[in-house]
C-alpha cells in the first residue's frame, strides 16, 4: 500500500521496547548507584519532556514557560488531595491535568500570536507571571514560598478494591503507567494526520498555510496538549513527593526540560525521558563523588555541550539513526518556526 | 462561458510605488494562460494577489462567481486556487512522498480537524491523491526519497506536486522551468501539457519558447499595467510588445 511509504504502519515496536524499560528500569538502574525514586523522578521528567517535544521538536515552536503548567498541574492536584476536597488521586491528577491545559489553551492563544523568538520571549513572560502568582497573589491556595506539604499516599479505587501505592516502587511503577500512558499517545498523535500537519509546520509554515492549513489552530491545539503533559507531570510530581514545592514554576524548570528534550533528542519522544535520565543521573552521581562535588555543574555542563556536539539530534537520535527502532522523522537538529518562513 | 477567474482594475503599491496599476484579467475555464513582461512588471505581485499573499490596494477579484478579495493564502486555496512557488518552497526533510501527503490532507480533512487517533490510511481518498500527483510529476521512483536530497529539476517538480495535490480548480505556476535545463524544462512544458488537461492554469514565465508552446492566451505586462492580451500568434506579432518586451528580437 502506498501510504506505507509516509510511514503509516501499525509499528509496536518501539512501544514494546519501552514498555519493557519501564518494567525492567528500577531493577537494572541500582547497579550503576541508581535507586526507586530517582527513576521516577526521571519518568516524572520524560513524561513532562514528551509535551515539549511535541511543540519544539514535532512542530518547531521553543516555548521558555513550560513550567507553568508544570507548576499549574502540580498545585491543582496537591491542592484538591493535601485539603481532602478529592480522596481519588487519579480524579486529582485528572483535574489538574484539565486546569494545565485550559491555561495552555488562553496563553497558547495569547503568545501564538507571534512567532520565533517573539513567541519563545512571550511564554517566558507568561512563566514568571505564573511564578509570581504561586507566590504571591495566590499564596493563600498554594502555600507561596513554602509550596503545599502534606499530599497522601497515592488511592486509585478500581470498583472492586482500592490500590493503596505505598512502597517506593509501588509509587514507580503508578509513574511509569502514566508514563507509558502518555508516551502512546504521543506516538499516535504523530502518526495520526495531525501529526503530518505537525511536521509540516515545523518544516515550513508558510507553505503549511498556503497549502490550506489552519496553521494557528494546529500550534494552538498542540500547544494545549503539550501543557496537559506538563500538568500531568506536574501532579505526579507532588503526589509523589507528599509535597508541591514552588519552584516547579521556575525559569529554571522550563529551561531544564528544554536542555534534556534537546540533549536526549528531539522528536524522538522518548529522547526526553533519555535527557533527563541522564541529567538526574550524573547530577546525583556527580555531587556523591568524592572531591568533585563542588565542581558537578560544570561537569554536567561540559558533559551537555561534548553531547550536543556530537549527536545533533540528540541521544535517542543518534541511536535511532544507528537501529531505525524509534525512527519517526529523518529531521536534523530542530529550528523554530522562524527558520523556514 | 463566464470567466472563471475575473480581477477588476486591481491595483498594488507599496509606498510611493505602484506595482500593479488598474489592471484586469479574465481567465476562461480549461485553458492555459501566460503572463509575460520584463523584470519588475508586477508579474510576481499579481500573482501575489491572486493566491492571497497580498491584498489589494484597491479594485476585486472574483473566482467561480464568489469575491475572494482579500482572503487569506490559506482561504483562497481552499477555494481552489493553487500556487507554485518560483522559490521552491517544499517541506525539505519529509520524503517525496510525505511532502505530498500535507496539502492532500488539507483537501481530504478540511483547514482544521482535531484528529490524534487517526491512521492516515483512514483518511478516505489519500492514496489516490498522493498515487495520483507521484505520477503526473514523475516522482514515482523518488517517491522515498527526502525532498532535500532530490535533484533541482526534480524539487522544481516536487514544487508543482504540492500545489496539485491541493486539487485545485485553478494552478499558478511561478516560472516553474527557471534555472532549469534545455532537458528538464523540455520534460516539465511535457507535465504542464498534461496537467492542462484536468486544470485550469496560468503561467508566469520568462522562457518564450515555453510560453509560445503552452498558452491559449498571453498577457503581457509592462509597468505594472497590461499593454496587451491575446493568442499567442497575435501576441508575437503585436508591435508595443516587441517594443516592451521582446526589444524587436522576434
Amino acid at each position: 500500500m502506498i501510504l506505507r511509504a509516509v510511514g503509516d504502519r501499525s509499528t509496536w515496536r518501539a512501544e514494546l521496547a519501552v514498555a519493557l524499560f519501564l518494567i525492567a528500569f528500577p531493577w537494572i538502574f541500582p547497579a550503576i548507584g541508581g535507586y526507586a525514586n530517582l527513576a521516577t523522578r526521571i519518568l516524572i521528567l520524560g513524561l513532562f519532556g514528551i509535551g515539549m517535544d511535541l511543540i519544539f521538536g514535532y512542530t518547531g515552536m521553543l516555548s521558555f514557560g513550560q513550567a507553568a503548567f508544570y507548576g499549574t498541574g502540580g498545585f491543582v492536584t496537591a491542592y484538591l488531595l493535601s485539603t481532602g476536597l478529592l480522596h481519588n488521586t487519579l480524579w486529582a491528577l485528572a483535574a489538574g491535568t484539565i486546569v494545565a491545559a485550559l491555561c495552555g489553551t488562553l496563553i497558547g492563544y495569547l503568545c501564538l500570536r507571534q512567532a520565533g523568538v517573539y513567541f519563545a520571549m512571550l511564554t517566558l513572560a507568561f512563566g514568571e507571571v505564573f511564578y509570581f502568582l504561586e507566590n504571591s497573589p495566590l499564596a493563600k491556595w498554594t502555600g507561596g514560598e513554602n509550596g503545599l506539604p502534606g499530599l497522601p499516599k497515592p488511592e486509585i479505587p478500581l470498583g472492586f478494591t482500592t490500590l493503596h501505592v505505598h512502597s517506593n516502587l509501588a509509587l514507580y511503577y503508578f509513574v511509569a503507567v502514566c508514563f507509558f500512558a502518555g508516551y502512546w499517545i504521543a506516538r499516535r498523535i504523530v502518526r495520526s494526520p495531525m501529526g503530518a500537519v505537525l511536521r509540516a509546520i515545523l518544516e515550513n509554515p508558510a507553505r503549511a498555510a498556503a497549502v490550506g492549513h489552519n496553521v494557528p489552530k494546529y500550534k494552538l491545539a498542540i500547544f494545549t496538549i503539550a501543557a496537559a503533559y506538563a500538568g500531568m507531570a506536574g501532579g505526579l510530581l507532588g503526589i509523589f513527593q507528599g509535597y508541591m514545592p514552588p519552584d516547579a514554576f521556575s525559569i529554571d524548570q522550563s529551561g531544564e526540560i528544554i536542555i534534556m528534550t534537546i540533549i536526549g533528542g528531539a522528536g524522538t519522544l522518548i529522547g526526553p525521558l533519555v535527557g533527563a535520565g541522564l541529567w538526574s543521573y550524573l547530577r546525583e552521581a556527580l555531587q556523591n563523588l568524592h572531591g568533585v562535588g563542588a565542581f558537578w555543574k560544570i561537569i554536567l555542563g561540559l558533559t551537555f555541550i561534548v553531547l550536543v556536539t556530537l549527536f545533533r539530534r540528540g541521544i535517542a537520535g543518534g541511536i535511532s539513526d544507528g537501529i531505525g527502532l524509534f525512527r519517526l522523522r529523518r529531521a536534523p537538529a530542530p529550528r523554530t518556526d522562524e527558520g523556514t518562513a | 462561458m463566464a470567466a472563471m477567474l475575473e480581477a477588476r482594475s486591481i491595483t498594488k503599491r507599496f509606498g510611493g510605488l505602484t506595482a500593479v496599476n488598474e489592471l484586469s484579467l479574465e481567465v476562461r475555464q480549461g485553458t492555459v494562460n501566460a503572463l509575460i513582461g520584463p523584470n519588475g512588471a508586477g508579474k510576481s505581485t499579481l500573482f501575489k494577489m491572486l493566491s492571497g499573499e497580498l491584498r489589494p490596494t484597491s479594485g476585486h477579484i472574483h473566482f467561480k462567481d464568489a469575491p475572494i478579495t482579500g482572503l487569506n493564502a490559506t482561504e483562497i486555496c481552499r477555494r481552489g486556487i493553487s500556487k507554485s512557488y518560483q522559490t521552491t518552497q517544499i517541506f525539505p526533510n519529509l520524503t517525496v512522498s510525505e511532502n505530498i501527503v500535507i496539502p492532500a490532507l488539507a483537501k481530504l480533512r478540511g483547514p482544521f480537524r482535531f484528529d490524534p487517533f487517526r491512521r492516515l490510511r483512514g483518511v478516505r481518498g489519500l492514496a489516490d491523491v498522493l498515487a495520483g500527483v507521484l505520477r503526473a510529476m514523475n516522482l514515482e521512483e523518488r517517491a522515498q526519497t527526502r525532498a532535500a536530497d532530490l535533484a533541482y529539476g526534480e524539487k522544481r517538480r516536487l514544487e508543482i506536486g504540492l500545489a496539485l495535490a491541493t486539487q485545485p480548480d485553478l494552478l499558478l505556476l511561478d516560472e516553474p522551468t527557471a534555472g532549469m535545463s534545455p532537458e528538464e524544462s523540455k520534460g516539465t512544458v511535457q507535465l504542464v501539457k498534461e496537467l492542462r488537461k484536468s486544470v485550469t492554469i496560468i503561467v508566469v514565465e520568462h522562457d518564450m519558447d515555453v510560453v509560445f508552446e503552452l498558452a491559449d492566451r498571453i498577457t503581457v505586462m509592462h509597468e505594472g499595467r497590461k499593454i496587451a492580451e491575446g493568442p499567442p500568434e497575435e501576441i508575437r506579432a503585436h508591435p508595443a510588445v516587441q517594443e516592451a518586451y521582446l526589444g524587436g528580437a522576434l
